[in-house]
């Protein structure tokens, strides 16, 4: 017998995720380049991390709305379609990473432009090689969470305030906690670490972030518990 | 019973069950509470490396502290004269340093946790309104009929109310955590600090998310509504609590050492005014996004 096939649905999975939010994403890589450059203090502290920072975050934030069951439109008929939800997921993922990738690519490469002064000797593929680990961890998280809880708001919240702590609190933030606080975080700057230290951390951020992603997948299987969750108001 | 206050009182009561069905406020208080118990290991961090003062007492000519020795925890006492005597705060003689030091690691422990919080509110709460309309409930009470001011007034206190016993519950856990784990606090300053500090800016903020994100039709764009108010969040810590962190008693004294006048109670007094005056302008303005939000749903309502 046949293995039946399913196709996948790239435009209404193009219309869940948006464009804007990337959008707004490149928007702010070049707002900080453009004030690092000026000598914003904030904007410098952030600093080289400012395209992964950003990135991640909106990343994470969109991956947060990609299947949270509260939220999602018309769950009932979506559960009740032959086609398994693992694929709305999967859609909805490759999109992101398209959209996220593309504005990841237009930061790299406008970020030495806009602040010569910070970034000069930086290339394109270092500023990639900063952005995919925190990119996929955070994908994985804020998909994760949405589909735990429910609802894209507690995933949306997690993924700013990791971001945003770990953006503008530095290695210490972990380090001071734990000495090998900086095996997990996000935003590890080359300069200050061996390249040893960078692979292991990147190596884990990717691997947290995959083991989520396949997570949500396996979890994307329960369907009666994403509609007692959708149909009780979350 | 008049009858809109009636219907008031319905909504806050089926706003009341709502939010503890969504578990949105437990999980909010939940993380404030943990987080404040996280970051009070800070102050097993500093109780290791700074001596602890006991006492100062002030002579004819010097100024004796006493500090309990942070390795042995011998009593060590420091005798200082001339220019260094002079900037020890005056105040320092009338407060129990024990529980003066105490309340004050805690209270700074307090300022980021509140922090968070703000932050947490908007993309939680956002939801509240835009949530009827998902599970066509607003229809429902369209039908009834309810005015939109009453149907706003009962979503809006009900959240106030929620926020009010989940801040004030939360902070009797935390205080008492550290009450119990570092020593006395002084409990009416923490009262204050959560009356005239904590509340005033919870409850501003989630007015904001509450009547901002009414404007939304799903939980969705009510999700984003709150996460642009992020800024606002800042905006409202920064004028606030960030103020009153920064003019706390102990960084006034060390900062204006030497030249400080004034009591602990008056050095208190000043820091909850500048905090107070900082959120003046964010509830003023609230007023404004309320009666903006009720005319654009009376307008809406009417239309549809």
């Amino acid at each position: 017998m046949d293995k039946k096939r399913y196709s996948f649905a790239w435009r209404r999975a193009r219309a869940h995720m948006g464009v804007w939010q990337p959008v707004l994403s490149i928007i702010g890589m070049i707002g900080i380049g453009l004030l690092a450059n000026a000598n914003d203090p904030t904007a410098r502290i952030i600093g080289l991390s400012a395209v992964a920072g950003i990135g991640a975050m909106v990343a994470g934030v969109q991956a947060a709305f990609i299947f949270a069951p509260a939220d999602e439109p018309a769950l009932e008929l979506v559960l009740s379609a032959p086609r398994p939800v693992a694929y709305l997921i999967i859609e909805r993922l490759i999109v992101l990473a398209a959209l996220n990738g593309a504005a990841a690519l237009v930061g790299s490469a406008a970020f030495p432009l806009l602040a010569p002064s910070l970034a000069r000797s930086i290339e394109v593929g270092d500023q990639l090689l900063r952005w995919f680990p925190p990119f996929v961890c955070m994908t994985g998280l804020g998909l994760a969470l949405g589909i735990i809880t429910k609802k894209s708001a507690f995933g949306v919240l997690l993924v700013i305030l990791l971001v945003g702590a770990m953006l503008f609190g530095g290695p210490g933030v972990l380090t001071a906690l734990v000495e090998w606080g900086w095996v997990a975080h996000l935003f590890l700057p080359p300069e200050a670490f061996t390249a040893d230290q960078i692979l292991i951390n990147r190596a884990l951020l990717i691997a947290i972030g995959a083991a989520l992603i396949a997570y949500s997948i396996a979890l994307s299987r329960e369907g009666e518990s994403h509609l007692s969750a959708a149909v009780n108001a979350g | 019973m008049d009858i809109g206050l009636h219907q008031i009182w319905g909504i806050v009561r089926y706003e009341a069950l709502m939010q503890w069905r969504r578990r949105t406020l437990i999980v909010l208080f939940g993380f404030f509470v943990v987080g404040i118990i996280g970051l009070s290991t800070l102050i097993d961090s500093s109780r290791t490396v700074l001596n602890r003062m006991t006492a100062v007492q002030f002579e004819a000519d010097r100024v004796v502290i006493r500090y309990e020795n942070v390795a042995t925890g011998a009593p060590v006492e420091q005798v200082l004269t001339g220019d260094a005597a002079a900037l020890v705060p005056r105040w320092f003689a009338n407060v129990d340093m024990t529980t003066f030091q105490t309340t004050w690691e805690f209270l700074l422990l307090l300022v980021p946790g509140v922090l968070v919080l703000l932050l947490a509110i908007p993309p939680l709460v956002a939801e509240i309104i835009p949530l009827d309309s998902q599970y066509r409930i607003r229809e429902l009470l369209a039908a009834a009929p309810l005015a939109q001011r009453d149907y706003l007034f009962g979503k809006v206190f009900s959240l106030w109310i929620g926020t009010g016993v989940g801040l004030a519950i939360s902070t009797v856990i935390v205080a008492g955590y550290v009450h119990v784990r570092y020593g006395p606090v002084d409990a009416l300053l923490i009262v204050r600090f959560w009356a005239v500090l904590m509340l005033p800016v919870a409850l501003i903020m989630s007015g904001y998310a509450v009547l901002l994100g009414g404007l939304a039709r799903t939980r969705r764009t009510a999700v984003f509504i709150g996460i642009a108010l992020l800024a606002v969040s800042l905006l409202v810590a920064n004028g606030t609590i960030i103020t009153a962190y920064v003019s706390n008693p102990l960084f006034v004294s060390a900062r204006d050492a030497g030249s400080a006048a004034g009591t602990y109670e008056s050095l208190i007094v000043d820091m909850f005014n500048g905090a107070v005056n900082g959120a003046i302008p964010f509830a003023v303005a609230l007023v404004g996004v309320w009666v903006l939000v009720w005319g654009v749903l009376r307008w809406k309502a009417e239309g549809s």
